[in-house]
């Protein structure tokens, strides 16, 4: 949220030259590249220099002084050649400005997402997905655009104005002043203007999205509006919002409007002063016509690239926001990692695990505290010890501390005091990557990826065959809605597998896990039920996912709990009751009180669709 | 031809704007073209001697007060040319300040007019047609209108005239040349638009290539739990590295092709350029032309290659707009609610059904079909059945959402006569999905009766059995809803719903399934709350429990679209039938969790 504020409110700070320099730092690795780049807009700038001088010597030698056929056919030359070579390198720069945005683009999306990939849970925490979206899309196009094509702008402009002003006070210094003294007001006018433009249209955008959001809220609420009556106010408060779009976009338009008039007048400023000027030299023949139309027209060499290198440096110090935001990405630093010794031993998580010791299942939560913030403390003091192949259930109202437990045990966080044992060894003395293959993980609302119905159970083990995914899919009874589809396996799903119900990706996501083959399973149940039908095939599937193995279960269902072997039953981070269920059931505790209301009110409701769907 | 139709309707009295606009193009273009003519004159006849032999320099010469004045003032000359640049400054601003305003002008109107229509279309229409779509007509359609009217007319105004105007001095000053200096115009145009309407199709792979790895990005973030836990971390590197590598790909060919564009085009002007510098320099050698006219034709060259090159992209883009204006239309098209016509009879809430039967549009099976009962003002109705068997359609013909066959009167007046605006304040409906607008609760509350006093907004929370939640946030009823505030759960949306609707007290009152969502201790609590309001209005309430059903005047048991049992709790526990069965199940073991309450 506060990035959101932060993007809406516009700073007109000056350049802050050591972001730039970081950024650099990342665009230095296409250091050749930038070479020849700079070689193109060296040869681009030359040409531009040099075009006005061929109408210099046309008008003088070619038309006054009367040369020869033969100059006339060199001179065409020349100047086809100049142009061509101006062209072809203005290809050129066009190519490697091109080539270096796409791929110092693709470089800083790459950089940015390894990194997200190994970011910890804490960071996911207080950094909302839009946001992250945000700074690998649209903050990376944006500066990887700048840093190709700006920069290189400036370059290219200094060395034209450098080049022309060598030029023209080599021919004559006075002409030369009448451009200079134009010079600091178009400086300051290109600045001023380009500076306005930028914020007023970055203005404009802030209410566009705002008027966006209208529209979206006018057409998902349009039933709310119609049952409250509510048209005629709607409508009021979207045309206020509309007229103040109106209202910026006109001053907008009309200060964008100014700009290139300015800088028009003034290069007249300019022309009329070489031309009083130079008139009176060439009445007195100091100088002859050609080097006065010469003078005029490098009035246009000189202006451009002035507005240009304006036009820049606004667009840097608006973009400067995006490079933060894109470097405080990049330069995060992950807060749960392996330690030195561990890495060195086993590699890093973007590694394979080097060594292959079974993990048996055994887990131990040794006096384990845990909190998010300082101020609230989510568990305390908490000790469960599971033998390989039991079950444990999780029960307790949301935000009792449940899902901590998961966590933890994932290690997506670690323990602030006490510690976890799997099969003995606190788990920090191993890698996260060994961790992580032996550890399955369902979650509640089932995670799909866009792709196949194969290439998703794959997911689970990357090198099974199809044969392996056959097996799986029709242990969890997945099978058979599978092959009803028209691809089959081959099926495509959709983004997050949206065209799959929900009961058929929850089979999909059991299916991957049983695929994953690991000694712990993690099952966050659904809260909400399906249909009686799935209902029944989720529970058989269930009982497969966990057959042999360790397991918690964040639990909702009544038939998964009154199986397990532990019952933990949680209260504000501390665990109230523990047993079966048949001695929780017999102390007639806070765990009895649960069971009654809420899983009785769910067997009323299943019993009422049975009823309705025999009616 | 539709694209003007369109625009004469929704862009009257814009048409002044238009005329400005091309006035200031001429002005602007005939300014611009004046000035080298000046400086011809000066070069010519004032710093040199040669004959004048052309009117229009001529003209010219003696409107600066001749040729011998003007030798002993050159200053006028150069003042002369800070004035008309001056003038031709002006018009260019004027040029585009106005179009840039009409263009938001129209914009403005079409916005408005959208919203206004989407918000009067029927439901059915929101129902059968994707929101995102809608979205997509209302602000990028409108923007590509707005680009064509704000920018790209007065640009193709300025192209066009340009090129007429200057060929026409052109010609005036030596025929031939003029042949010469226009003679790759079509040409240059011509590419401009095949390579932009091939364009569009890269365009196209490369917004796709975006899209796919905006996708593997976003499905990334929401699964990185799954990519932790699977330790796929390496493997979705993998994964983002392919899609990120294509759209690299994509948008280098892009740029690549439009690098090719550019610099080929670039070659073409400055050629077109250089062909007229080397054939005026024979001429001018051969006294054909005076150095003057050189430097007019050159200098006019450069003033018309660069706008027709943006020409042919402008042509290219033209197709953007009909399409643009066809997706408008049909929306704007599709017919809308009537509101306001009808009657606005008193109503005191007496509802009678008379055969009335329905079926959606595009459905042969009827909903509901030849129901017949009455509900007397100020009674409380439950209306129970299982999912599917027409309870929700019946409320929505209520408030006419829907159109129905039969007859439904209201306090003795045809439902269908009665004007929607009206019947909607007075029958007022708590949706099963309510929607809440990113506002504060106590505006979300008080939406329907803006002047509403904050006792009156409490008072309806606290029916509403959501006051203690409110009062639990942060900043209480000023607590913003949405992305920018807190996130309710369902259960507490449907109650800010619930007191939102009841805030105006409305003769009818409906609720169409929206306390199932609750738990029964709440569901209990609002209707013991609700009891309050008894004898004031009447209440219709579609409901899966007993519990809720069982104090009502009137119970309607619907099956199939059918009515199957009515009665009050009472007489349809003596019969065997659907409540009955439903009440036995609901008594089992939901019994002490409600009279725990």
């Amino acid at each position: 949220m506060a990035a959101v504020m932060k993007e809406q409110t516009f700073h007109g700070r000056s350049l802050e030259v050591s972001l730039w320099k970081r950024i650099l730092h990342h665009l230095m690795e296409f250091k050749q590249t930038m070479i020849w780049l700079i070689l193109a807009n060296v040869v681009v700038a030359a040409t531009d220099v040099a075009l006005p001088m061929f109408s210099q010597y046309a008008i003088n030698e070619l038309v006054l002084n009367q040369g020869n056929d033969d100059q006339i056919v060199w001179f065409a030359l020349a100047y086809l050649i100049t142009v061509a070579v101006q062209c072809l390198s203005i290809y050129l720069f066009f190519r490697l400005a091109a080539y270096l945005e796409a791929s110092f683009g693709k470089r800083l999306r790459e950089k940015a997402f390894t990194k997200l990939q190994v970011l910890s849970f804490s960071y996911f925490d207080k950094t909302s997905n839009g946001w992250l979206m945000a700074r690998v899309s649209g903050d990376i196009s944006r500066l990887a655009e700048i840093l190709s094509w700006s920069l290189i702008d400036i370059g290219w402009g200094l060395m034209v104005m450098i080049g022309v002003s060598i030029v023209m006070l080599s021919y004559n210094w006075k002409l030369a002043c009448c451009i200079f003294v134009v010079v600091p007001v178009l400086a300051y006018a290109s600045y001023y203007f380009q500076n306005k433009i930028l914020k007023a249209h970055r203005e404009t955008r802030v209410i566009n999205s705002q008027l966006t959001a209208s529209f979206v809220e006018g057409i998902n609420g349009v039933k709310t509006t119609k049952t409250l009556g509510l048209e005629k106010d709607n409508f009021a408060e979207f045309a206020k919002l509309s007229e103040k779009m109106r209202e910026k976009s006109v001053y907008a338009t009309r200060i964008n409007a100014m700009f290139q008039p300015v800088v028009y007048l003034l290069s007249a400023v300019a022309i009329a002063l070489l031309l009083q000027i130079g008139g009176q030299q060439v009445l007195l023949e100091t100088i002859q016509f050609g080097t006065l139309a010469m003078f005029i027209q490098y009035t246009g060499t000189f202006f451009d690239p002035l507005k240009g290198i304006a036009r820049v440096m606004a667009e840097l110090q608006m973009a400067q926001a995006s490079a933060e935001r894109v470097l405080s990405l990049l330069e995060e630093t992950p807060s749960v990692v392996d330690s030195a010794e561990v890495i060195a031993k086993y590699g890093t998580i973007l590694e394979t695990p080097k060594q292959d010791v079974k993990l048996m299942g055994n887990v131990r939560f040794d006096h384990v505290s845990f909190h998010y913030l300082q101020e609230e403390s989510v568990l305390e003091d908490f000790s469960l010890d599971v033998k390989a192949g039991e079950m444990v259930a999780l029960v307790g109202e949301t935000g009792s501390g449940k899902s901590t437990i998961v966590n933890l045990l994932c290690r997506f966080y670690e323990p602030i005091s006490g510690q976890i044992l799997i099969d003995g060894v606190d788990y920090r003395k191993r890698s996260l990557g060994w961790l992580h293959e032996n550890i399955g993980y369902v979650l509640q609302t089932p995670t799909l990826f866009s792709g196949t119905v194969k290439e998703n159970i794959r997911y689970g083990k990357l090198d099974a065959s199809d044969e392996e995914i056959i097996a799986v899919a029709k242990l969890v009874n997945a099978h058979e809605f599978i092959m009803r589809m028209e691809h089959g396996y081959d099926t495509l799903i959709g983004q997050g597998g949206n065209r799959l119900s929900t009961g058929e990706k929850q089979l999909l996501s059991f299916a991957r896990a049983i695929l994953h083959d690991p000694a712990i399973m993690i099952l966050d149940e659904a809260t909400s039920s399906i249909d009686t039908q799935s209902e029944k095939m989720i529970q058989k599937a269930i009982e497969e996912l966990l057959k042999g193995r360790t397991s918690f279960v964040v639990a909702h269902r009544l038939s998964t709990i009154v199986h397990a072997d532990q019952i933990i039953v949680m209260k504000h981070g501390k665990v109230l009751e523990k047993g079966t269920h048949q001695t929780l059931m017999r102390q007639k505790g806070y765990y009895y009180e649960l069971y009654t209301s809420q899983f009785m009110k769910e067997e009323q409701q299943r019993k009422l669709s049975e009823l309705h769907m025999h009616s | 031809m539709k694209v003007i139709a369109f625009l004469m309707k929704h862009a009257h009295g814009c048409r002044r704007y238009l005329l400005q606009v091309f006035g200031n193009v001429l002005l602007y273009v005939i300014c611009g073209l004046v000035y080298p003519l000046i400086i011809s004159l000066m070069i010519d006849h004032v710093i040199g001697n040669a004959p004048m032999e052309n009117g229009m320099i001529a003209v010219l010469g003696q409107l600066l007060g001749g040729t011998a004045f003007l030798k002993e003032h050159m200053w006028v000359g150069a003042v002369t040319i800070i004035l008309v640049n001056g003038l031709c400054a002006l018009a260019m601003f004027r040029r585009s300040y106005l179009s840039g305003k009409l263009g938001e002008h129209l914009a403005n109107r079409l916005r408005l007019a959208m919203y206004d229509h989407l918000q009067k279309l029927p439901d059915a229409y929101h129902k059968s047609h994707d929101s995102g779509d809608l979205i997509q007509r209302s602000t990028s359609d409108i923007e590509q209108i707005r680009r064509f009217l704000g920018v790209q007319i007065a640009e193709m105004m300025n192209a066009v005239f340009m090129v007429l105007c200057a060929a026409f001095i052109l010609g005036n000053l030596h025929l031939r040349l003029m042949g010469v200096a226009v003679s790759i115009m079509p040409l240059l145009m011509f590419i401009g638009y095949v390579f932009f309407t091939k364009a569009k199709k890269i365009f196209l792979t490369v917004d796709e290539a975006e899209g796919a790895m905006t996708t593997v990005l976003q499905e990334n973030l929401n699964a990185t739990r799954v990519v932790k836990a699977f330790h796929r971390e390496r493997y979705e590197i993998e994964k983002f590295e392919e899609v990120n590598e294509s759209f690299r790909k994509k948008l280098f060919e892009l740029m690549h092709a439009l690098g090719i564009y550019w610099s080929a085009t670039d070659f073409l002007c400055m050629g077109q350029i250089l062909l007229v510098t080397v054939v005026g320099i024979f001429m001018a050698r051969s006294g054909e032309i005076t150095v003057g006219n050189l430097f007019v034709f050159v200098t006019y060259e450069s003033m018309i290659v660069w706008p027709m090159r943006q020409l042919g992209r402008i042509l290219a883009d033209m197709g953007k707009v009909s399409v643009a204006v066809g997706r408008l239309s049909e929306v704007l098209d599709a017919p809308a609610e009537d509101l306001v016509s009808g009657e606005r009879n008193e109503i005191r809430g007496e509802i009678v059904f008379d055969h009335v039967s329905f079926a959606y549009e595009d459905d042969q099976n009827h909903v509901l079909r030849d129901l017949s009962f009455t509900i007397h003002a100020k009674q409380r109705v439950a209306i129970m059945g299982p999912t599917g068997s027409g309870k929700s359609s019946l409320v929505q013909l209520l408030v006419r959402m829907q159109d129905y066959e039969g007859s439904i009167k209201i306090d003795g007046v045809e439902l269908r006569n009665i004007a929607k605006e009206w019947i909607r304040s007075q029958i007022r409906i708590v949706l099963q999905e309510p929607f809440l607008f990113s506002k504060t609760i106590e505006e979300n509350i008080a939406l329907a009766k803006r002047d509403a006093s904050f006792e009156e907004i409490r008072h309806a929370a606290r029916i509403a059995s959501i006051h203690e939640d409110i009062e639990g946030f942060d900043q209480g009823y000023a607590t913003a809803v949405g992305e920018k505030g807190v996130t309710l759960s369902g259960g507490q949306k449907q109650r800010i719903a619930i007191a939102r609707t009841i805030l105006d007290q409305p003769p009818v009152l409906i609720f169409d399934d929206s306390l199932s969502a609750l738990d029964m201790q709440t569901d209990a609590r609002i209707q013991q709350a609700l009891q309050a309001l008894k004898g004031d209005l009447t209440m219709i309430m579609i409901t899966h429990r007993v519990s809720s059903a069982m104090h009502a005047d009137q119970i309607i048991v619907l099956e199939n679209g059918r009515i199957v049992q009515s009665g009050t709790h009472a007489e349809l526990m003596k019969e065997e039938g659907l409540y009955r069965r439903i009440a036995m199940i609901q008594n089992e073991g939901g019994e002490e969790a409600w009279q725990q309450s």
